[in-house]
């Protein structure tokens, strides 16, 4: 899951940066609202983590730009201003949660997860397609039944092909969702995890529909 | 210390009571006295001409049988008036038996003393006999003050009357001000609605707008106050979220360097807390709206040289030239440690916003009155629309890597202020950054005790030379 994280605060966004990548997210973090507004413009996220007070524009500013846009990455107020009246207007304009600062790391990711839950019209905790069962919450996998040990790049591209079920993404798109901006990448790194999927859950769960992208097989339920 | 007893001072209604009576009292006596002597006047005139008329009354052809039946008909049962009638020499008729005035000389009116008391009379002769009717003036005096007297007791029952009147017409007055007084406590610091000055009597009104000009200021302040609060719960929150998710971080790390590493992190960011907390007690410090405590002949020169061997340190460690290039003897008056914290506030800033590499310069100037405080440096300068908000609280500038408390220029600002000194932000002409400029009222150091003057070295122009040296 590719996470945009806006904050100005510099001890908070490198710990939240470094903090939400180990727990399995792709995060992208930006520390103004100019920046965060052109970002937001170009690329797609799972999820917007918006801090309020930014220099240049404001975080409701940037908020209020992406929804008058149309945009509906769901989007988390990270914010020190926890009156009522704040977090009413922060909700107002658009986010879908308000977190007052200070905040415990693994309440962030709970939530970011019950954005996506919600989003995905699900209920469940556990993401399933097919015979794979993904919890996000422990990030495991199960397959037929049995407990897949994925590494943490493994578990991003299956994490994101399963964000839409059925939907081809593209070499790029799966790169985006999975590499934030500033890793190397191997050119042949979707090809090779890809490979390692198949190789652990099983050749047909993962399809490629060539020249175009890769999506997950519309197996039956076991 | 003897407790001071205060007395309460007298209530509206007895304060007006007691001058209204007082008035009333002094006005009655006028007015009593002065009725005594127009009635006496009066009285003078028309009893004497009573006395000529009983005079001229007794007909010329009088006969001594006839007395009796005039006495009946002139005094009809009054006896303040004295009646005698002589023939010749001896005295044939006198109205009372008990009083007895002697023959008067002249005709006409006269005055005459008989035993200490004073008499009117009136002497007429007729033929063969010689009329005189007098009158004591005692008894005119007493008629006089008869009358005067009668007015007692119409004015006794005026005063009577405004006693009575008077708390009640002051509480109908007063009624406003008990409106006024269960308004207002009906009001909290959130609701703070101006009085209503519909119906209230004119002399009400000066004391309603001025309850609402209050009101409005505390309001001000009110929403200022919480504004504050809530910025400065907003920037103690921030560096607290940064130490939790610190924290976390150290609990996660996988090795000994990481582990440091976020260690190193959590120590930056406690001391950036308590360096906040700091910024925040001096300004709610320098809030309260006292005068400076005490004010004393200060060496700016002495100030910026100890603010620039503090910080020397910092600005090495970035690699900036920071330094003192003009150093002209700077006396203004004012509290040393505040002036200490103007100074450092303002180096610190420029130390933080200035690049690796930048150049601060300071510098001291006596410009005719003034002196002026300038610290320029190469930083990227505040851009002209923000210039106004930089002195408000919490404002930081943009772009900085290491983000200070956004209390620094508020601090400055409000030390100024106290200072009389006016604090203004432009572009700075030789580094290309900001440029701060301070001008405070110029002092002579004449009354200064030598402990300061000696330590300062500056550039002392003419006879002071020899002092500050």
């Amino acid at each position: 899951m590719r996470l945009c994280l806006v904050e100005d605060d510099l001890a908070i966004g490198s710990s939240l940066h470094a903090g939400l990548r180990s727990c399995g997210f792709t995060v992208d973090w930006v520390q103004d609202g100019e920046t965060a507004e052109d970002t937001l413009r170009v690329t797609d996220y799972t999820t917007v983590l918006l801090d309020i007070g930014l220099p240049g524009k404001s975080g409701l500013d940037v908020l209020n730009a992406l929804r008058s846009r149309g945009n509906d990455t769901p989007v988390i107020i990270l914010s020190a201003r926890d009156r009522v009246a704040d977090r009413i207007n922060g909700l107002d304009s658009g986010a879908d949660d308000y977190l007052p600062k200070p905040f415990d790391l693994d309440e962030l990711t709970a939530r970011i997860r019950a954005l996506r839950r919600r989003r995905g019209g699900r209920t469940s905790t556990l993401m399933r397609h097919g015979q794979i069962v993904f919890d996000p919450a422990r990030q495991a996998v199960s397959y037929r039944g049995a407990t897949v040990s994925l590494r943490s790049r493994e578990l991003a591209f299956l994490a994101a092909l399963m964000e839409e079920p059925g939907k081809v993404l593209s070499r790029s798109q799966l790169i985006d969702r999975v590499y934030g901006w500033d890793t190397d990448i191997e050119s042949n790194a979707v090809e090779f995890h890809i490979h390692a999927l198949r190789q652990k859950l099983s050749a047909g769960a993962i399809r490629n529909m060539r020249g175009v992208g890769y999506f997950l097989a519309d197996e039956p339920a076991a | 210390m003897k407790p001071r007893v205060r007395h309460r001072a007298l209530s509206i209604r007895r304060r007006l009571l007691l001058w209204q009576l007082a008035c009333l009292l002094g006005v009655s006596c006028i007015f009593i006295v002065s009725t005594y002597w127009i009635e006496r006047v009066g009285i003078e005139h028309h009893q004497d001409l009573r006395l000529r008329k009983i005079a001229l009354d007794i007909p010329d052809s009088l006969k001594p049988d006839d007395l009796r039946s005039i006495n009946v008909k002139l005094f009809h049962g009054r006896d303040d008036f004295l009646l005698q009638i002589w023939q010749g020499d001896r005295e044939i008729y006198r109205s009372t038996i008990d009083r007895e005035l002697p023959r008067a000389l002249q005709p006409g009116f006269g005055l005459q003393a008989v035993h200490g008391e004073v008499w009117k009379f009136f002497v007429r002769q007729s033929g063969p006999y010689t009329i005189q009717v007098s009158q004591s003036l005692d008894e005119r005096n007493a008629l006089a003050r008869e009358r005067a007297l009668h007015l007692i007791v119409p004015l006794i029952l005026l005063i009577g009357a405004i006693a009575l009147c008077t708390p009640i017409g002051v509480n109908a007055g007063l009624r406003s001000l008990h409106r006024i007084s269960s308004e207002l406590e009906t009001r909290h610091l959130d609701r703070l609605i101006p009085l209503d000055p519909h119906d209230e009597p004119e002399e009400i009104l000066p004391v309603i707008e001025a309850i609402n000009t209050l009101l409005a200021r505390l309001g001000q302040a009110a929403v200022v106050q919480q504004q504050f609060l809530a910025d400065a719960s907003h920037e103690l929150r921030t560096p607290l979220a940064g130490l939790q998710l610190q924290v976390t971080m150290v609990e996660q790390a996988q090795n000994p360097a990481s582990r440091s590493e976020a260690l190193a992190a959590v120590t930056a960011s406690v001391k950036r807390a308590g360096r906040l907390v700091e910024q925040l007690l001096t300004t709610s410090r320098l809030d309260a709206d006292l005068p400076v405590a005490r004010r004393e002949m200060v060496s700016l020169n002495q100030i910026v040289r100890e603010a620039i061997m503090r910080l020397a340190q910092i600005a090495e460690a970035r690699h900036i030239d920071l330094g003192l290039i003009q150093d002209e003897a700077a006396w203004v008056r004012g509290a040393y440690d505040e002036l200490t914290l103007l100074v450092v506030n303002l180096i610190e800033n420029a130390i933080r916003y200035t690049p690796k590499g930048g150049q601060i310069d300071v510098t001291l100037r006596g410009q005719g009155v003034e002196v002026c405080l300038v610290i320029e440096d190469s930083g990227p300068g505040i851009p002209h629309a923000e210039r106004q908000r930089a002195f408000d609280r919490f404002y930081r500038g943009r772009g900085v890597a290491a983000a200070g408390s956004g209390l620094g220029l508020a601090i400055v600002k409000r030390i100024a202020d106290r200072h009389a000194a006016s604090v203004s932000l432009d572009d700075g002409a030789s580094l290309g950054g900001l440029r701060v400029y301070v001008a405070f009222e110029r002092h002579e150091p004449d009354e200064t005790p030598p402990c300061i003057a000696l330590a300062t070295q500056g550039d002392a122009s003419g006879s002071r030379r020899g002092i500050v040296r």
